[in-house]
């Protein structure tokens, strides 16, 4: 039997659903795939987040240093409060009452509805949301600050 | 002079035979149905309460909100944008809620065709029989 009598013998309404079952098939790989570096991303970020702890918001250490939960930590991006400004840094305060240190370097666009604001501009208390990449050092390197109302 | 039971008695009875069995295994569908809903709607509440409250604290609306009013920034930094949305997604409590409102939806679909069914079956019936 060759190729074609074999796509022959099987019925064109057996071979959609072949099809059908490879894409649903490739569609669950490809979310829990997703999942998985989601997952590696948050996890590594927040090992970074409490290798770092003390740098970041502790003058003086005092006992380990806090085992951050992955599960509350983002890496790419986040909303909260500004608690601590820094000098090139800040530090806010997620609604899971989380700290997490953002350093903003000066390519950072910061934005106020429709105006551009300076690092400088930015004040405690304030909502922001940021758009930015995890460093080495456990913080956020921001690209993009929008404070919200 | 003893009356003689016409011709077609049988069939008769046997089709009210087959009458009765469907309508029986008819309402069982319709009460496995509606059992259904009532816990689906009953979970529906609580379910969506914890989704919301999980779009709240996961500041994904917030996430969502800049593809409008910052859309060529966003796009500029398109890898880290679509990431934080991904890390934002409120998994559990979204599949929790898609599940629950699937199976509502569906005990009401299936409550309506047997609904329609039994009206078939009770009009296809002769008032004789």
């Amino acid at each position: 039997m060759n190729f074609k009598e074999l796509i022959q013998k099987i019925e064109l309404k057996h071979f959609k659903n072949i099809v059908l079952a490879l894409v649903i098939f490739l569609v669950i790989l490809l979310v829990f795939s997703a999942g998985v570096f989601v997952g590696i991303e948050k996890t590594k970020f927040s090992y970074g987040w409490s290798k770092n702890y003390y740098n970041n918001f502790v003058d003086r250490p005092f006992g380990p240093p806090p085992v951050g939960d992955p599960k509350h930590f983002k890496a790419h991006g986040l909303t909260g409060q500004i608690i601590k400004i820094n000098d090139k840094s800040l530090v806010i305060k997620n609604i899971n009452n989380t700290e997490t240190a953002i350093s903003v370097p000066e390519m950072t666009i910061i934005r106020d509805e429709n105006n551009a604001l300076k690092f400088t501009d930015l004040k405690d208390g304030e909502n922001i949301v940021i758009i930015g990449s995890p460093n080495s050092d456990g913080q956020i390197e921001s690209k993009f600050i929008r404070i919200i109302k | 002079m003893q009356q003689l039971p016409s011709a077609d008695l049988y069939g008769r009875i046997i089709n009210r035979i087959n009458y009765e069995e469907r309508l029986l295994s008819l309402k069982r569908r319709i009460f496995c149905s509606c059992v259904g809903l009532i816990f689906s709607i009953g979970a529906l509440v609580p379910v969506l309460k914890s989704f919301y409250l999980d779009m709240q604290s996961s500041g994904l609306l917030e996430m969502l909100s800049l593809s409008f009013t910052d859309f060529s920034i966003v796009l500029s930094n398109f890898g880290d944008y679509a990431m934080s949305i991904l890390e934002s997604v409120p998994v559990q409590s979204s599949i929790l809620a898609a599940l629950v409102f699937t199976v509502s939806v569906f005990c009401f679909s299936k409550i309506f065709d047997f609904a329609v069914d039994f009206r078939r079956m009770h009009n296809s019936l002769p008032i004789n029989q």
